[in-house]
Formats: C-alpha cells, sequence, structure tokens
C-alpha cells in the first residue's frame, strides 16, 4: 500500500510505452528528407537538369552548364527556398493555433486567419493602398509596395486572431470555435468579393491568379522580406516552447505553474499573424499544410513536447510543401495542378484520420 | 513573519467577485504538515477561495501570505515553487505521457529552455512514487482511467515541490474505496515532507475521519476552522449543513433523514446485525431504542423512551447465516431481514 497511496496502482496491468523514435534521431531524417527534396525539387521541371547539377548548387559548387546554372538560380531556386519558408511558416502556425485554442483542428485555414489576410492583400492589391502605382501583385519587383502588401495580410491575420482569441475565451466547444472561424473566413472572403467587383481588370486579374496559391510567383528580390517573415515569426515560437508545454494543460493550469498568459498571448498572437500573413502574402492562401504537419509531427515523434515539435514542424512543413510543389509539376509539359489541390489531396485525409480516430476513442 | 511551520496563512482576506464579495474576513491558516478539509453547501465560495489562495484570481481585500512573502508581491514562478494546485476539470492530454505530464511540474524550477536537470529529475521520480504514479510513468495521459489521471495529475503537483498543496474536489470522480485511499494519501503526503494539504471535498463523512483540521464554509459566508471534533460537538456542522428534512446526528457522525418516526423497536442480539437491522429499520420510520447488546445503536432522537417500544427485533448470527425473530402487536414472525421488513410493513 505504500507505494500507491491513491487507490491500488494496478487497476490495468503496465503496459509499455509505444516505443519513441529518439527525438534528434527523428530530426536528422526529417533534415535529410527536405534536403533530398530540395535536390529533386531543383532537378525536376520542364528542362531536364540532372541530379548532380542540383545537388552541385545547393552546396555551393559551380555548376558546368551556364543554362542549368539559369534555370536552377533564377527560376527554380526561388521557388524552392519560397515553398520550404512557406511549408515551414504554415506548419509552425498552425501548431502554435492547436496548442493556444486546445483544438486539434485549428490552423491557419480552419480558422479563418489565411483568410483575413487574403483581405488585407485584397486591400492592398485591389483597393490600391498604394494609389494608382500598383501594377499588380506578381509584377512588383521592389520592394517598397511589396512590403505593404505584405504588411496589410499581417495585419489582416492579426485581426482575425484577435477575433478567434476574443470568442474562444467565452466558447468551450472545439467545433463551435471552428464553424466561428469558418464564418470570420466567409465574411473576409465577402469583403473581397465586393472588392473586385469595384476594381479594374488588370489588377483583378492578378489577384485571381495570386488567390490560387502558387510557390512559383516569388523572386529573388522578395524572398528575403519572406525570409525575415517566417525567421522572426519562427523564433518568437521558439521562445514560447516551455510555456507552450505548460499551456497543454489549459490556461489555469498554465498560470498556477508560473506561466505570464499576457505575454505568450500576444507573443503568439504575433507569431501566428505574421507567419500565417507573410506566407499568404507571397503565396496565396494555401490549405492543409498548417493544419497536418504538426498532426504528421506528432505521430512519428509520439510526443507532444513543444521543443521537439517546433523543429519537426519547420522541417516537416517545409519538406512536405517542396513535396506538394514537386506533385503539382507531375503532369509535366509546361502544364501545372493547382498547389490547393494537392495540398487538399494530402491534407484533407489527415484531417479525416484524426476525426475518425478522436471519435473511436471517445466511444470506447 | 518568518514561519516555516506556516506555508499558507489569510489576513483579512476576502475573496469573490467585483462588487460581490463571497467570503470576508478570514484570518486562517495551513500549518505544515497538516491535512485540512475545506467543507461548505455547493456555491458557498469554496473553489473561490482556493483559486484566490493559489492566485487564479485576485483577493477583493486582505494578504495571502506564502511562507514568510506576500504573495502579492511575489512572481508568478516564485508563488508556483511554492504553491500547487490539482483541479477538477478533465482535460485531454493527448501524447503526453505520465511522465512528461509530471515533467511539467518543474516549469517554475527551470531556465527558459526548460531543459531538466539532475535535481528536477529526482523530484519527477519522487513526485511520481508519492502519488502511486510511477507504474503508470510510460503510458500516454489519454489512455487512463479517471483513478489513474487524478494520480498522474497528483505527481505532476508534488514534482513541482510546493509547500502548499491545494486540491479542488479530488475524490469526485472515484468509487468510495478508492475515495478512503486518497483521502489517505493526502494525509500521508502532509506527514511526509511537512507540506501543508488542502482539499476542497463533499464528503463530510471522509473529511471528518482523516482531516487534522476543517474549514467550515457557510451559506453566509463565514469561515469557521477547527478540529472535526470540536466541530461536530458544538452544532457548527449540523449548522452548516443541515438542510430540510436531513440533519447532521452528533452521536454517529451522520447525516439522517428524519421522517417521523412512528414507530420503535427494541433490537437485541448480535451488535453488527442489530447495528444494519437498526438502519433498515429507520428506512421503514421506525426508530431503534437500545436493548441490551445494542450499544451505540440509540440513535433515534430519543422520543422513544428507553424500555417502551412497539416491536421487538431478536437478531442473531446462526449457523445458515443470520436470522431475524419479531414480535409487533400480536404478530410474530421470524425469517430473514426481507421478510421481516415486509411483516412490518403490512
Amino acid at each position: 500500500m505504500m507505494g500507491n497511496p491513491i487507490g491500488p496502482a494496478q487497476e490495468r496491468p503496465p503496459i509499455q510505452a509505444a516505443a519513441r523514435l529518439p527525438a534528434w534521431a527523428g530530426l536528422v531524417v526529417l533534415a535529410v528528407l527536405l534536403a533530398a527534396l530540395l535536390i529533386l525539387g531543383l532537378a525536376c521541371g520542364s528542362v531536364h537538369v540532372p541530379i548532380h547539377a542540383a545537388a552541385s548548387i545547393l552546396f555551393g559548387r559551380p555548376v558546368g552548364d551556364p543554362v542549368w546554372r539559369d534555370i536552377l538560380w533564377q527560376l527554380r531556386m526561388p521557388r524552392c527556398l519560397t515553398a520550404a519558408l512557406a511549408g515551414s511558416g504554415l506548419a509552425v502556425s498552425g501548431l502554435l493555433m492547436q496548442t493556444l485554442f486546445r483544438n486539434p483542428l485549428a490552423g491557419p485555414y480552419s480558422l479563418g486567419i489565411s483568410a483575413g489576410a487574403t483581405l488585407g492583400v485584397a486591400l492592398a492589391v485591389l483597393a490600391g493602398a498604394g494609389a494608382g502605382a500598383l501594377p499588380g501583385l506578381p509584377a512588383l519587383s521592389h520592394l517598397g509596395p511589396q512590403l505593404g502588401t505584405a504588411g496589410s495580410a499581417v495585419a489582416g491575420a492579426a485581426a482575425v486572431m484577435l477575433l478567434v482569441l476574443a470568442v474562444s475565451r467565452r466558447i468551450r466547444s472545439n467545433s463551435t470555435l471552428l464553424i466561428l472561424g469558418l464564418m470570420f473566413g466567409q465574411i473576409a472572403g465577402g469583403l473581397v468579393a465586393v472588392l473586385q467587383a469595384f476594381s479594374d481588370s488588370e489588377r483583378l486579374r492578378a489577384f485571381t491568379f495570386w488567390g490560387f496559391g502558387s510557390y512559383a510567383g516569388v523572386t529573388w528580390a522578395q524572398l528575403p522580406a519572406l525570409g525575415i517573415a517566417t525567421g522572426l515569426g519562427i523564433l518568437m515560437a521558439a521562445f514560447c516552447a516551455k510555456p507552450l508545454n505548460a499551456l497543454l494543460l489549459g490556461w489555469t493550469y498554465a498560470r498556477s505553474l508560473g506561466v505570464n498568459a499576457g505575454r505568450l498571448r500576444a507573443m503568439l498572437l504575433a507569431s501566428t499573424s505574421l507567419l500565417a500573413g507573410a506566407v499568404t502574402a507571397f503565396c496565396g492562401p494555401v490549405a492543409f499544410l498548417g493544419l497536418a504537419v504538426p498532426h504528421l509531427c506528432r505521430g512519428m515523434f509520439r510526443t507532444a513536447d513543444h521543443r521537439v515539435l517546433l523543429p519537426a514542424c519547420v522541417l516537416l512543413g517545409a519538406a512536405l510543401s517542396l513535396a506538394s510543389d514537386l506533385a503539382c509539376r507531375l503532369p509535366g509539359g509546361g502544364r501545372t495542378l493547382p498547389l490547393n489541390a494537392v495540398t487538399a489531396l494530402v491534407g484533407a485525409p489527415v484531417v479525416i484520420a484524426i476525426l475518425v480516430r478522436r471519435r473511436a476513442a471517445r466511444d470506447e | 513573519m518568518t514561519n516555516r511551520a506556516v506555508p499558507l496563512r489569510t489576513e483579512a482576506l476576502a475573496v469573490g467577485y467585483p462588487g460581490r464579495a463571497v467570503l470576508s474576513g478570514l484570518d486562517v491558516e495551513l500549518r505544515a504538515g497538516e491535512l485540512v478539509c475545506l467543507l461548505g453547501p455547493n456555491g458557498a465560495g469554496k473553489s473561490t477561495l482556493l483559486r484566490t489562495l493559489a492566485g487564479l484570481q485576485p483577493p477583493l481585500a486582505g494578504r495571502i501570505w506564502l511562507e514568510d512573502r506576500d504573495a502579492a508581491t511575489l512572481p508568478a514562478a516564485a508563488r508556483a515553487r511554492r504553491l500547487a494546485i490539482v483541479l477538477t476539470e478533465r482535460m485531454e492530454l493527448g501524447h503526453l505521457t505520465v511522465e512528461d505530464l509530471a515533467a511539467l511540474g518543474r516549469y517554475p524550477h527551470t531556465g527558459w529552455s526548460g531543459r531538466l536537470g539532475d535535481e528536477d529529475r529526482e523530484a519527477i521520480r519522487r513526485g511520481l512514487e508519492e502519488a502511486g504514479a510511477w507504474e503508470l510513468r510510460l503510458r500516454p495521459c489519454d489512455e487512463l482511467s479517471d483513478g489513474e489521471k487524478q494520480r498522474a495529475m497528483l505527481a505532476r503537483a508534488l514534482a513541482q515541490d510546493p509547500v502548499a498543496l491545494l486540491l479542488d474536489e479530488p475524490t469526485a470522480f472515484l468509487d468510495l474505496p478508492r475515495r478512503v485511499g486518497a483521502m489517505r494519501a493526502l494525509r500521508r503526503l502532509a506527514r511526509m515532507r511537512g507540506r501543508a494539504v488542502l482539499v476542497s471535498t463533499h464528503d463530510l463523512d471522509l473529511a471528518l475521519r482523516a482531516a487534522d483540521r476543517l474549514w467550515l464554509v457557510s451559506a453566509e459566508g463565514a469561515l469557521r476552522s477547527g478540529l472535526p471534533e470540536e466541530l461536530a460537538i458544538s452544532g457548527a456542522i449540523g449548522g452548516t449543513f443541515d438542510q430540510g428534512d436531513v440533519a447532521f446526528d452528533r452521536a454517529t457522525g451522520e447525516f439522517r433523514i428524519h421522517g417521523e418516526a412512528a414507530r420503535s423497536a427494541r433490537l437485541q442480539g448480535d451488535p453488527d446485525i442489530v447495528f444494519w437491522t437498526a438502519r433498515a429499520l429507520e428506512r421503514e420510520g421506525i426508530a431503534a431504542v437500545s436493548g441490551a447488546g445494542a450499544a451505540g445503536t440509540a440513535a433515534g432522537d430519543g422520543s422513544a423512551g428507553a424500555g417502551t417500544a412497539d416491536i421487538e427485533v431478536r437478531a442473531e448470527r446462526g449457523s445458515a447465516g443470520p436470522s431475524w425473530m419479531w414480535r409487533a402487536g400480536g404478530a410474530e414472525g421470524r425469517g430473514s431481514l426481507e421478510e421481516m421488513l415486509r411483516a412490518l410493513r403490512a
């Protein structure tokens, strides 16, 4: 009786925990996977480039053929880097939202944060926040207006995030929160449609293409802005890793453990808005990556520890995003699939699996 | 001020919500090594008091001292190193193992990255052992039963290594034997490391037996602190809980349902069987009066004077199990308890 003060300890025979992948080994596997996908992403396309040339340019060695070099350096490299940054950013923001709202189906897309960012972009591009000087989003080469659009997207994401945060304090039901997120997204979408009706055809076309979601439009000139925004967002998330673990127990326990709730909420708001907003501004609204990747990481590492999940989401988010972009180019011959079609085909089954497993667990 | 023997003390504390004080003027203390049970009717403010003591909501007035420090001036992490709380709310913890959960208790002790040192690991191991959760440590939390989950949450609080431990209704989801076991365990936890343990509970009977001290909250917003027996003798427990037909019986330490006892019965025979027979008769509105061998069952309110009874019952433990003989009015009978009750009902 001494060993088990509260009731008999042997209510069920102790079972061995499922074997856990050591965190470092898993992260190495993911890093290798990411590097392989990067090389593959550089090598594949309408013009065939051998793997070794793609690998050379990735590791900074000279590439013989100048045509290959131009294709790799001017076209495929920015696209691949964009895909990696966007995937990391979305996955990390999804992880933060799932813990923040204690909702397994939370993510930048499902809670309407991406829609908020879209509204921000629409305001900048269609309503012409930069007056008549904007010739359309992808054509922008100088950084100024680009940052304006990105800033507008981050502000839109933050606005929806604030709304969701505010209602989440009153709402206990997970599904209600998701429906509300969906409604916020619908409102943002409605406002975008209104803006579209009043904008000229050239801007409308630019905005419509952007809306399909693509990693192809980002140039070297725009990459630093995307890189800094995602880097900053992920850095902020890293500083939140320890309190995020405490938050797994809910706000009450987190506060009783000494978590500064106000500061954590502000940090998470800033980080998620920055990540979801910036990625959406540069790549369009991309669905499912932010929602699915954290779950894949939890399943792979069998842990809820954010000090493992954060780097895992960065790596797997980038890898899955690159794989999706590769799949877009799969048809060949200059034909491409829409990015969101691919991410939906990969991500939706993950969501379905989560729902089915949770239902099964509850019915037991 | 420095008083290691009093981990937690309140000074003119008022708790509640802005504009609505639930409890006020509280001057109480939790002593090291003591198990204190916080009792009171629903809505009397037990949870509000616990939340305020834990720093989860601000006091309306007064102070809380944690050891020798005013809790209001204590940084959140420093408070968390002195005081831990276990709440009732059920939660989904997913992939977290019990050991991971206990490790979260080290939050206020670790640096910004949350890296665990040797001291932390030792505290986690001790917490798991003391809470009886050592065998569970590798199990994921979402596979645990309610009782197991409770032990896991307790292990987390103990890993926090607090001098004061607050628990909100820790026995709510447990069956009776486990409730008794849990309360005894909490008492041992208080004794073992000189912690002060405060437990809110609805389980008056259990609290009366296990607590070193009771904090009794009345619906009017007063708090009385004292030994369980003192409070029982003084009538404070009855004053707090009596409601309608239900009243606290000082003689037995139990609650009784006051039907008017229309008849009385004199019981004789085997003491154990007599005790339970008296219970059964009470349910039928028949008050038991003491007879030979029926010590401790004089539980009626004395309306039926000793010696005069409408019914005579003799209960015996025979070779074929217990049997009852009864005489009521002119009728006599012999048989099982159920047969007797049916006969007396007629």
